[in-house]
């Protein structure tokens, strides 16, 4: 069994959004989805620090997309099965074939923003499509998030946001292997997971 | 060629391809750099999918960040649809940013300017009314008029002005028609007075004036000092980050919380424009305990130069009664330099040797470097004496006062300085402000007083070093004809005098028209209330350029240039390869690529057949070397097969016995025998002041400044991560995360002023105004604001950061002053 994971180094991360924009264009992703983000853990706004200078702050950045989770509660509750996890690859997907458009998977889904729900047709800045060739169809009333480039995988490839991090801050791999790459960070790195109380068990580490 | 000749072609080279010398290959290029010849897919590769046939080319992406990313464009049934990164076998070469991945929303932008316009006559400049004309109208338009303000006001009547807005080759080629008009060159001096510095005391090398940016994995203590890193020199992060993976460790010096302090083992907070105060602290404690490597500064430094007390100069053989022959300049830099001093020679250097005898420095193996002689009568100092006595003011104590650091903070940093190999990475927050020159010469003393240059992971980098200066095969005589003509050159912030005196230097000079090319002076510059308000009496400004810029806006005849992944170019810098740009698409609409307007230009200039080349032909003659084709390998068509060719080696640790240092005397040059203004040779500079790094106050920004009772807000840029000065500043996907300009003050300065997040704050002076959106940010230092550099003018709900700005500047080596600004704030309560 293969059980993909990353494991993005806080460390490092110095939110160039490069990953974001990746996902953006292989993606096609039409106005205003984003499948990643780069999320300021500081003040009210992007790239601002919370405290009193100079010597109480505190600013941290977590790259953030669907966690993948080994439990995930959107599986649970799609009442379709638009979305499921792929007995292959651990990899949480999304069918927009089968998607209702009822969004029960973003309202049980605990980590909030990593999905977006196409209320519109969606829209693009050009008027014809960029990104990879076969990238994902985004259709008007369905659901869609981050399924680890899966289209990618199928070609032996990483997703588009592993290409090429400008701090070397992402590793991707499978988790089930311990001799991985990202097994051994995993099992050598203090690391931390968004919302372990949830049960959720996310495939995405944060090394810290 | 006839003198007056090579002295402009050696100016242009020297001056106009800014960060770039006019390099001879010697022996050493050779034996270093072996052609690496990595073949990348070969261009247009076959299809991928089923369906869509893909076809894959090499971009360059350069708006000068300083990055020099590869681009892999994809083009499928003859768009680009994709940009993205071309991945090298070693990862932490594979470059792209945010950015990158943006280019077809460049590509085929609304604000594409796609036909040659020109300004509805009767119209007010700025206003918007342009009527689209035929090329063949706006070539003989131009050169029409050029015609006549040359014949009526001189060559120097017309003038021209540049950025870095493509930074490959095709923006020299414009340097070919200008010299061939004797035009006035207006530079546009960004960034440029600690490049200066660095150049005038270090020496341009290969590298600029250190080691391979490669090498910064070697170091052991980093000191990002007056850098932006995780921004301003985004692609080393890796190489930084490898560092301290190594056990090495970044200690920042700056006023603002940024994103590098974040990461930083040792975050100094400094106030801000008192980092020389800092630097000469700490050649201070050095000496003072005996931790200064006096060994380095006698054999690799002026000082054990001989200063006579008198003149300010150094003391040679004649004046101190030695017999001795003259003798020609060093050979320096290992060769990658500027070659040996011509002419006559000079005498030779005296020093005093172990027995406290005056000699021939070349002769005497331990010279003494500190002390105070009398030779033959003169008064004398060693250099580093007069460096120590002018660093006595700063002790601990006063350069605490001075920089808000406390005491104990300042020795930690001495000695965490020679706890090496140690880099100091800089940038350019230093020279944004108006006391920039004093401190860019105190900074680029500490590597030399510290010994710590010279060796792997040791000596300065940053935006100062690391980038290469360029391929040692390029023809720089294609950017000469027969009809070279010398010209003025001048500097953006003096236009305002120019265009009231009438005059520069002391000869005539009407500017009539102005030639706009690779940059976007009117948002990017400073103080371009002024500029705009001096622009009023020159009758033509032209711009060439890609998109709308503010520039272009105002212009009177706007040409459009293709993007830059439609035409065919190479670049040799920043990295250490060169690189080829593919025509991806050809040009779209009417644009035309830069070097076939120099073309219609010259032709229309009646410059005759040099001016009748194609983009291939004039871009083949630049790589029409022995130097190239023999020891490189290189042509335009290998190049253009091959991509990416290696031209400089990894290994290169400047500052030492084996490469020295690219100066005349093949040492570093921390003092200046006669400080002459780079521009303005009509001012006469304190000489005595101008030899040695100084602390002085900023033009604005000053504590006893009574403008600070009006406007009590210093206001400062930060490099944006989502723009390259203005470009990028449209790009939809860029704006979905950053949406509009904004402002970042500290929660006590928000309150003083009554502001709130999410506030429309105006920021404003005598000088202009600029509306930007409130976040509150405790990264800022009290007192302190800053904003993106640089939004486009309709971006801004009202006004521009630029116009509040200054033309303020120093003269040894001018730049601008953005980040001495002082400003009001107040909540904007007009409609939204």
């Amino acid at each position: 069994m293969t059980h993909y994971g990353m494991a993005i180094d806080l460390k490092r991360c110095i939110a160039c959004h490069g990953c974001t924009l990746a996902c953006k264009s292989v993606n096609n992703l039409p106005n205003d989805v984003r499948y990643n983000n780069v999320l300021t853990d500081g003040g009210q706004y992007m790239d601002t620090a919370r405290g009193t200078y100079p010597d109480n702050l505190y600013r941290k950045y977590y790259p953030m997309s669907c966690q993948h989770c080994e439990n995930p509660a959107c599986v649970k509750v799609c009442p379709v099965g638009a979305t499921y996890k792929d007995p292959e690859t651990g990899v949480v997907r999304q069918d927009s074939d089968k998607c209702i458009g009822c969004r029960m998977c973003m309202s049980a889904c605990p980590y909030t923003g990593v999905r977006s729900f196409l209320w519109e047709e969606p829209k693009y800045a050009l008027d014809f499509p960029v990104g990879d060739a076969d990238a994902p169809e985004h259709v008007k009333h369905t659901v869609e998030k981050c399924v680890f480039c899966y289209g990618r995988l199928a070609k032996g490839e990483t997703p588009a946001c592993m290409e090429v991090c400008g701090a070397l801050a992402r590793h991707w791999g499978d988790l089930d292997d311990p001799d991985s790459e990202i097994s051994r960070l995993v099992a050598t790195r203090e690391y931390e997971q968004l919302l372990p109380e949830m049960g959720t068990k996310p495939s995405v580490y944060y090394l810290i | 060629m006839k003198e007056e000749t090579r002295a402009t072609v050696q100016e242009g080279a020297k001056r106009g391809l800014t960060r770039r010398s006019f390099l001879k290959a010697t022996a050493a290029t050779a034996g270093a750099a072996a052609i690496a010849g990595v073949a990348l897919e070969a261009a247009p590769a076959i299809a991928e999918g089923e369906s869509a046939k893909e076809e894959i080319y090499q971009g360059l992406c350069r708006g000068n960040c300083g990055g020099g990313c590869r681009i892999k464009v994809t083009v499928r049934e003859g768009k680009v649809v994709k940009t993205g990164p071309t991945v090298d076998e070693d990862p932490m070469e594979n470059l792209i940013c945010a950015r990158g991945y943006t280019h077809t929303q460049r590509i085929y932008a609304p604000e594409r300017i796609q036909f040659p316009m020109r300004r509805v006559e009767g119209t007010p400049r700025g206003g918007g009314e342009f009527e689209r004309i035929s090329w063949d109208e706006a070539i003989s338009y131009i050169c029409d008029h050029w015609k006549q303000y040359q014949k009526e006001f001189g060559d120097s009547s017309i003038a021209y002005s540049y950025g870095a807005g493509t930074y490959a080759q095709n923006y020299y080629v414009y340097m070919r028609l200008f010299n061939s008009l004797g035009a006035t060159k207006i530079a546009q001096e960004n960034d440029m007075t600690m490049l200066n510095y660095s150049w005038k005391m270090l020496g341009m090398s290969l590298y600029m004036v250190g080691n391979s940016r490669k090498d910064q994995v070697n170091a052991h203590t980093t000191f990002i000092w007056g850098c932006n890193a995780s921004i301003g020199t985004f692609n080393r992060w890796k190489y930084l980050m490898a560092s301290r993976d190594r056990g090495g460790r970044l200690i920042v010096i700056d006023p603002t919380f940024t994103v590098a302090a974040q990461k930083a083992d040792l975050w100094v907070p400094i106030k801000p424009g008192t980092d020389a105060a800092l630097a000469m602290a700490m050649v201070r404690y050095w000496h003072e305990n005996g931790k200064d490597d006096q060994a380095y500064l006698a054999s690799m430094t002026v000082a054990p130069f001989l200063v006579r007390q008198d003149t300010l100069t150094f003391l040679r053989s004649d004046e101190a009664g030695i017999e001795a022959e003259r003798e020609a300049g060093a050979v320096t830099g290992g060769g990658f330099g500027l070659g040996t001093s011509e002419g006559e020679g000079s005498y030779p250097i005296v020093a005093i040797g172990p027995d406290g005898q005056p000699g021939l420095l070349r002769d005497i193996a331990a010279p003494a470097v500190e002390g105070t002689f009398e030779v033959n009568g003169i008064p004398c100092k060693t250099a580093y004496t007069m460096l120590l006595e002018r660093c006595d003011e700063w002790d601990i104590s006063a350069a605490s006062a001075k920089t808000e650091i406390p005491e104990d903070t300042i020795v930690q940093l001495a000695e965490l300085y020679l706890e090496g190999p140690t880099m100091l990475h800089t940038g350019f927050g230093i020279d944004h402000r108006g006391n920039g020159d004093g401190a860019s010469h105190a900074l680029c003393v500490l590597p030399l007083v510290s010994g710590q240059i010279g060796q792997p992971g040791m000596g300065i980098t940053g935006n100062l070093a690391g980038a290469t200066t360029g391929f040692a095969g390029d023809n720089w005589m294609t950017v000469v004809t027969s009809k070279m003509k010398p010209g003025a050159t001048t500097n953006m912030s003096y236009i305002p005098q120019i265009m009231e005196e009438q005059q520069w230097c002391g000869q005539p000079m009407h500017l009539k028209s102005i030639f706009f090319y690779a940059g976007n002076p009117l948002g990017s510059y400073s103080g371009t209330t002024a500029l705009r308000e001096a622009f009023e009496e020159v009758e033509l400004l032209i711009t060439a350029d890609t998109v709308w810029s503010d520039t272009a806006k105002y212009s009177d005849v706007v040409l459009p240039v293709p993007h830059w992944f439609e035409y065919e170019t190479y670049r040799t810098c920043p990295n250490d390869y060169l690189d080829f740009n593919d025509e991806c698409i050809p040009p779209q609409f009417e644009s035309k690529p830069d070097t076939e307007i120099i073309s219609l230009l010259g032709l229309g200039m009646d410059l005759g057949p040099e001016f009748e080349f194609t983009n291939a032909e004039i871009h083949a003659m630049f790589l029409d070397t022995d130097v190239a084709r023999d020891q490189y390998g290189v042509t335009w068509e290998t190049l253009k097969q091959q991509k990416h060719m290696k031209m400089a080696p990894d290994e290169f640790y400047y500052g030492n016995q084996f490469i020295p240092f690219a100066t005349e005397t093949g040492r570093a040059e921390f003092f200046f025998e006669n400080p002459v203004p780079e521009f303005d040779k009509s001012r006469e500079l304190d000489r005595e002041l101008y030899a040695l790094p100084f602390q002085s106050d900023q033009l604005e920004d000053y504590d006893t400044n009574p403008l600070r009772e009006k406007y009590p807000l210093n206001l400062m840029t930060h490099r944006d991560k989502f723009k390259v000065h203005t470009a990028f500043a449209k790009c939809p996907w860029l704006l979905e995360i950053q949406p509009e300009p904004t402002i970042e003050m500290n929660p006590i300065d928000a309150e003083k002023y009554g502001l709130a997040e999410n506030d429309y704050v105006k920021c404003y002076n005598d000088r202009g105004f600029v509306v930007l959106k409130l976040h509150l940010d405790p990264s800022m230092r009290p007192g302190t604001a800053w904003t993106e550099h640089t939004w486009l003018d309709d971006q801004y709900k009202a006004g521009h950061y630029a116009d509040v700005t200054s033309l303020a500047c120093t003269h040894f080596f001018p730049t601008n002053t953005p980040f001495d600004t002082l400003v009001a704030v107040e909540k904007y309560e007009e409609e939204v």
